[in-house]
């Protein structure tokens, strides 16, 4: 034991930057919402400050410091603030990108001012080469200033929370800042005194650690980055265990370094130390409980959206841009070919991001993983396996599948910032663990070669395969757009509990696109690679820092798929006309710049009025998915019931939560043919209530049945097929999808079911169904005319009209309608009374609405329950309803004393 | 009149400068050569990540040119040296070589540092553009014809790693700490193992992450296992750190390194003492080969690394060129001749300044054709050759 001691104190010190890195990153985390993915560009900024005073400007080092930590930290920290509180309002993927964009602008201007080759810094700290000896090991004194240094802040911000008003309020306005703002304190001060403390934090770590890793742009981001392992220990909530995480993950690295020194056998491991924080990452998200990784919640602005033109232009448009790339051979210089040809291996690398980031809203800061892994395996197949070229690619590509699904485990249970933090730790992972192993990239200085196949061999001939593989590629990205899967993971992406709750099984669909792009992502890596003719670990493109900066680029490309992609590769042939040092360096600052700006804005512009107007004159925009199909004489679902049936029934629901008892002994039944009201004062259970019984909550107890049915302990998707469809008090619709599309969802949901197969296409029977579901849906909600439109364009009344459609399109015997009428005028409401009988009478299904608007319940609900405080008070017909002092009690308030099934309430 | 701009002026003066020196240049020179230029390239990694230790290039390469052409050029034919950078980046190592094939029409080119050249030998095979190192590090240079490798071959040269230790460190524990993040920074591994067992001293190993804040483990475990030689394979300025740390921890061995990190970073640590293989000559060597260079590079290089890195590495591509197209003596050199007489090179060490014998017939190299290397050192910040330029060849010392 005492001969790891040795190894114990040598890995502290590291561990405390860790720990004090991770403490800042966590306090912002906490009072923002935003996972600051630049938190280690904040760190090199503020060391790279402090060496331009102290060795250029020759500024005494206490001043620099001061400089560099107190007064740059806390000003960039209200650069921050100001950052996030705009970001705050947009979507995950805006938050993430944002933040990322920041990593490389400091590395761009890093690299622009001082190169990218680290530059070692002597260490400045008081008696920086004495040291004293504590368990066999000279400890510097620096590392224990640091050790010290990290230690006190920890305690002091701990105290800070514990026990001063500002820190309550810190932690407050986490949980609820309107509250905050209640309490007579300024939520944005709060937040800004948190961004000031976490940049602060993160200056301090980057100044202190630069005398010990030297002055190198990617290797303080990545080192800092190693907090995030910190935080993870921490659950991204706990300030001291995040502290502890940091001093723990520095004491294990230092010990397996030891472990792995006295083993031989183990050296294929000698990447675990420097990976390690990232494991610890990468497990602690898939150990972590689900509840304890769920983003503070926020309201986020609807993404922009993107226009598309209609059919003839974009034919058009690919007929132009494929001559233009088809002439690209002839116009340009031969020595800038190879430029154009990794150009096109760009945008089928960003084709494939962005099914995965634009289309299904999850993001993905691997790629660059995927891509080496089918360049490695590519080389492996045909070279020492002679597989012919076309097959090993394929078989190549397919390597990159199962990695894909496995990356995409954790996003079954993670979504948004959290599974791009997996894929962040992964991707860094793989690079410090396998590339240096020989199965990867060989123990050749030159790596593995890359063949090109025998019918393009020469520079030209290759640039056309590339074109043809791109343009295969943009084909099968437009046809995933158009067909099913493309509607499921747009619906995904902007609705994700919607489509869950219609039937779809999101895990599927999640590790679905994961497969897909990892397979292009491979093609796109296999022909970089016979581009460059080789694949090395020292190339950029498969670096995992270049996966920051795909997804960049992929943020500041502007219109849809596939065009963005021809954007994307354009940028990859800027090097090859501006030659100079540091194109590459500010290349990658003005792709951070723009990404973080365009992430401020929600996305890139949409296409002006004006244009589209003039676009349209080349033909109708595209035809709303079967919106034209003809009405089918069959039933707008299939429902499992008839008239009277049980539909649903609820026996003592209890749903909690932490202390708070939501709802308690509940039961009711809507029976099919009847429509029942579900009926509370705000904050009564009802929305609480719907998410118990469509699955959204499972941590309950009681029981739900559906049609005799126990599907208590169903999740939401397999309760979606066994006949249970709502709406939602808070809308959830696919904005970037067609009206028609949206209702089209909630048949394909259900059809698409968790099997793979029916995921990706629709059979000729399915899309037939669903064709004359969606039509009669839309034609019974009055909205059949805004088939074509964009659901994000619209009112909320039409758009609350859309989401009943969409649930009356589904295979659903009961529908819960969660404040349906809210929005609607006068004349919609009446419409909408109108829809609901006629839905009940036609279709048999049971309806249970939950509605403040009075009148609509009394007129169409035959049976009404209400509930006050969690609590069933009354149950009973409408005239009932009207006359109960109960329930008038329980809407006007006052003291009223219940007898028989109800109970006494205060 | 009109005030001189700042660019103006600058340009005046250095036509004063240049009207000065050129004659006085000329009169120490041979007849100035008057034929056609020999256009040669020098391609190398002059800027990007990799530069510190593959940038020597671009300083030596301009300088040779000078100098030959002070000696009356190549049977009478100026040279004419084109630099080309490829930045570290593969993509734009082919267009460099491109332009240097296509556009400036070389004869050969010195890849005067080969991080990038698997990205363009075949086009410049496919030309008949013959490749001379350089650096010969990548497998490329021992497998196909047209490339000639003119330093220690990379496998036997990793040999000369144990063997320098064994003969000129006195070793009796050697600790191989290689780059934990390149696959190809183990394959010293099983070499330097065998070669170590044969000589009947301890042998252990350990992956080095250039970016770990920290080298005391690493340091602790080498000072607990004995190690008295420790071969720096990683990053140097990640080796330099590492030393400082063990320093730091009383622990300061006898260091193994290479004569390309020999540069800024080692000298200036203090009490340290290096040893390592020289794949091209060691540019301190006593040695009138050597003093060539020393002198040409004092006299005509703009830039002052020349020792350092790949400095000697180009000299040496460049020279074994010159003495290739020096046997070119009807016609003018072209291509196609270039090649034929590289292709024809027997037993050439220039005069001792080459660590092996080279020969050269058309066909691929292949490995182990070239072992012999020499000897660098480091003591008190000063480079040191501790066997001048007297190769030690391991296949005769086992």
């Amino acid at each position: 034991m005492s001969d790891l001691l040795p190894f114990v104190v040598s890995g502290i010190a590291a561990g405390a930057i860790y720990g004090m890195a991770g403490t800042g990153l966590v306090l912002t985390y906490k009072t923002s919402g935003i996972f600051n993915f630049g938190y280690g560009a904040i760190a090199t900024a503020a060391a790279y400050l402090f060496y331009w005073l102290e060795h250029d400007q020759g500024v005494d080092w206490t001043v620099a410091l001061v400089v560099a930590v107190f007064v740059a930290g806390p000003l960039m920290g209200v650069a921050m603030e100001r950052i996030a509180r705009r970001l705050s309002l947009q979507s995950t993927a805006s938050k993430i990108v944002g933040t990322v964009g920041l990593i490389l602008v400091v590395q761009g201007l890093a690299s622009v001012a001082y190169g990218p080759d680290t530059i070692r810094v002597d260490q400045y700290l008081p008696k920086a080469f004495e040291s004293f000896r504590l368990f066999d090991v000279n400890v510097l004194y620096p590392q224990l200033w640091v050790t010290l240094v990290g230690l006190v802040v920890v305690v002091l911000l701990y105290v800070l929370f514990r026990f001063a008003r500002t820190g309550v309020a810190m932690r407050a306005v986490v949980d609820d800042p309107d509250l905050v703002a209640m309490q007579a304190t300024n939520p944005v001060r709060i937040r800004l005194i948190s961004w000031m403390i976490g940049c602060t934090f993160a200056a301090l770590s980057g100044v202190l650690v630069l005398p010990f890793v030297g002055l190198n742009s990617i290797t303080l981001t990545f080192l800092v980055v190693q907090a995030f392992g910190a935080a993870a220990v921490g659950a991204f909530a706990s300030i001291p265990l995040t502290f502890a995480g940091g001093v723990l993950i520095g004491v294990a690295a230092d010990l397996s370094k030891h472990f792995l020194i006295e083993q031989p056998s183990l050296t294929w491991l000698s990447g675990i130390p420097g990976s390690l924080p990232f494991i610890v990452l990468f497990v602690a998200l898939l150990v972590l409980p689900k509840r304890r990784l769920v983003p503070p919640s926020a309201l986020e602005h609807r993404p922009k959206l993107q226009w598309r033109g209609p059919p003839r232009l974009q034919v058009l448009t690919g007929v132009v841009v494929l001559a233009v790339l088809a002439a690209v051979p002839s116009l340009v210089d031969s020595t800038k070919l190879g430029y154009f040809t990794i150009g096109l291996t760009t945008a089928i690398i960003i084709l494939s991001l962005g099914l995965l980031v634009r289309t299904s809203g999850q993001v993905s800061l691997c790629h660059a993983t995927f891509a080496a892994i089918g360049a490695v395996a590519f080389s492996q197949f045909t070279l020492e396996h002679g597989v012919p070229w076309f097959a090993a690619l394929v078989l190549a590509a397919l390597v990159a599948v199962p990695v894909g699904a496995i990356v995409a485990v954790p996003a079954i249970r993670l979504s948004g910032l959290f599974l791009a933090l997996a894929t962040f730790g992964f991707g860094i992972m793989v690079e410090q663990l396998l590339y240096s192993q020989g199965f990867m990239f060989t123990i050749l200085s030159d790596g593995r070669k890359i063949p090109r196949p025998s019918i393009a061999t020469d520079d030209t001939s290759y640039y056309f395969l590339c074109l043809a593989f791109l343009v295969v590629t943009a084909l099968v990205m437009v046809a995933i757009h158009r067909c099913r899967l493309g509607r499921l993971l747009r619906g995904l992406s902007d609705a994700p509990v919607a489509v869950s709750t219609m039937g779809l099984s999101t895990n599927v669909t999640r590790v679905l696109v994961f497969c897909i792009s990892a397979f292009f992502a491979a093609v796109a890596g296999i022909l970089y690679g016979g581009a460059v003719h080789f694949a090395t670990t020292a190339d950029t493109h498969y670096q995992s820092f270049q996966s920051l900066v795909l997804l960049a680029v992929l943020a500041l490309s502007p219109f849809a798929e596939p065009w963005y992609a021809v954007f994307a590769g354009a940028t990859a042939v800027i090097p090859g006309y501006l030659t100079g040092e540091t194109t590459p360096y500010w290349l990658n600052f003005l792709f951070g710049l723009s990404a973080v700006l365009v992430s401020l804005q929600g996305g890139t512009p949409s296409m002006p009025a004006r244009l589209r107007t003039f676009f349209a004159r080349f033909g109708k925009a595209p035809a709303p998915a079967r919106a034209g199909a003809a009405a089918l004489p069959v039933p707008l679902a299939a429902g499992n019931g008839s008239g009277g049936g049980p539909g649903l029934e609820v026996r003592e629901l209890s749903v909690r939560f932490g202390g708070l008892v939501a709802v308690e002994s509940l039961s009711f039944r809507a029976p099919m043919g009847r429509i029942t009201g579900l009926i509370g004062p705000n904050g009564a259970g009802k929305t609480t209530t719907f998410d118990a019984c469509s699955g959204l909550n499972r941590r309950v107890s009681g029981t739900i049945l559906v049609n005799g049915v126990d599907v208590t302990r169903r999740g939401p998707s397999a309760r979606g097929r066994l006949g249970i469809g709502r709406t939602f008090q808070r809308m959830q619709l696919g904005d970037s999808l067609t009206v028609a599309e949206n209702v089209a969802l909630g048949r394909e949901a259900g059809q698409a079911g968790g099997r793979v197969r029916s995921q990706l296409v629709a059979s000729p029977a399915q899309r037939r169904e669903a064709d004359a579901a969606t039509t009669a849906a839309l034609e019974l909600c009055g909205i059949a005319d805004l088939a074509g439109e964009q659901a994000g364009t619209l009112s909320t009344g039409r758009r609350r009209l859309v989401e009943l459609a969409r649930c009356l399109a589904g295979s659903f015997d009961v529908l819960l309608l969660d404040e349906p009428s809210s929005g609607l005028d006068r004349d919609e409401t009446a419409a909408f009374d109108e829809v609901l009988r006629n839905v009940v009478r036609d279709r048999g299904c049971a309806v249970l609405l939950v509605e403040h608007d009075m009148s609509l319940v009394l007129n169409v609900c035959s049976y009404v329950y209400v509930l006050d405080f969690g609590r069933l008070i009354f149950e009973g017909d409408p005239p009932q309803l009207a006359s109960s002092p109960v329930v008038q009690a329980a809407y006007l308030g006052g003291d009223v004393t219940l007898s028989g099934a109800t109970q006494d309430v205060t | 009149m009109a005030k001189l701009t700042r660019a103006a002026r600058a340009s005046t003066v250095a036509m004063v400068v240049a009207l000065l020196t050129v004659p006085a240049t000329g009169a120490a020179a041979a007849a100035k050569p008057k034929g056609t230029p020999i256009v040669v390239g020098v391609i190398g990694s002059f800027t990007g990540s990799q530069a510190s230790s593959s940038r020597q290039g671009q300083t030596v390469g301009p300088a040779w040119a000078k100098y030959v052409n002070a000696l009356g050029g190549i049977n009478g034919h100026p040279v004419k040296v084109v630099l080309a950078d490829d930045g570290g980046d593969p993509a734009k190592a082919q267009a460099a070589e491109k332009t240097l094939g296509d556009q400036d029409n070389v004869v050969a080119i010195i890849v005067s540092s080969d991080n990038e050249v698997a990205a363009f030998d075949d086009d410049a095979i496919s030309k008949k553009v013959a490749l001379l190192s350089g650096s010969a590090n990548a497998t490329d240079w021992y497998t196909k014809a047209g490339m000639f490798p003119t330093p220690t071959d990379v496998l036997s040269g990793l040999k000369g790693q144990a063997v320098v230790a064994t003969q000129f460190g006195k070793a009796k524990k050697f600790a191989d700490l290689y780059c934990a993040e390149i696959a190809a920074c183990k394959q010293a591994d099983p070499i330097l193992k065998s070669v170590t067992d044969k000589a009947g001293i301890g042998f252990t190993s350990i992956a080095i992450s250039s970016t770990a804040p920290s080298y005391q483990a690493e340091c602790l475990e080498l000072k607990s296992q004995n190690v008295d030689y420790a071969q720096l394979n990683f990053s140097t300025d990640a080796a330099v750190k590492f030393v400082q740390d063990c320093q730091q921890q009383g622990y300061n061995p006898t260091w193994g390194s290479s004569e390309q990190a020999a540069g800024p970073g080692f000298k200036a640590l203090k009490n340290f003492t290096m040893f390592g293989p020289a794949y091209a000559f060691p540019s301190v060597a006593k040695h009138p080969e050597v003093k060539k260079f020393r002198d040409a590079m004092k006299k005509y290089a703009k830039g002052k690394d020349w020792a350092e890195g790949t400095g000697s590495f180009t000299w040496a591509g460049l020279e074994v060129l010159h003495k290739a197209i020096g046997t070119i003596t009807s016609g003018e050199p072209t291509r196609d001749s270039v090649l034929t007489a590289m292709s024809s090179v027997q037993s050439e060490d220039l005069n001792g300044l080459l660590p092996n014998k080279l020969t050269f017939n058309g066909q691929p190299v292949g490995f182990g054709k070239a072992p012999c290397f020499f000897v660098v050192g480091m003591k008190g910040g000063k480079v040191t050759a501790p066997n001048q330029l007297n190769p030690v060849c391991p296949s005769t010392t086992g």
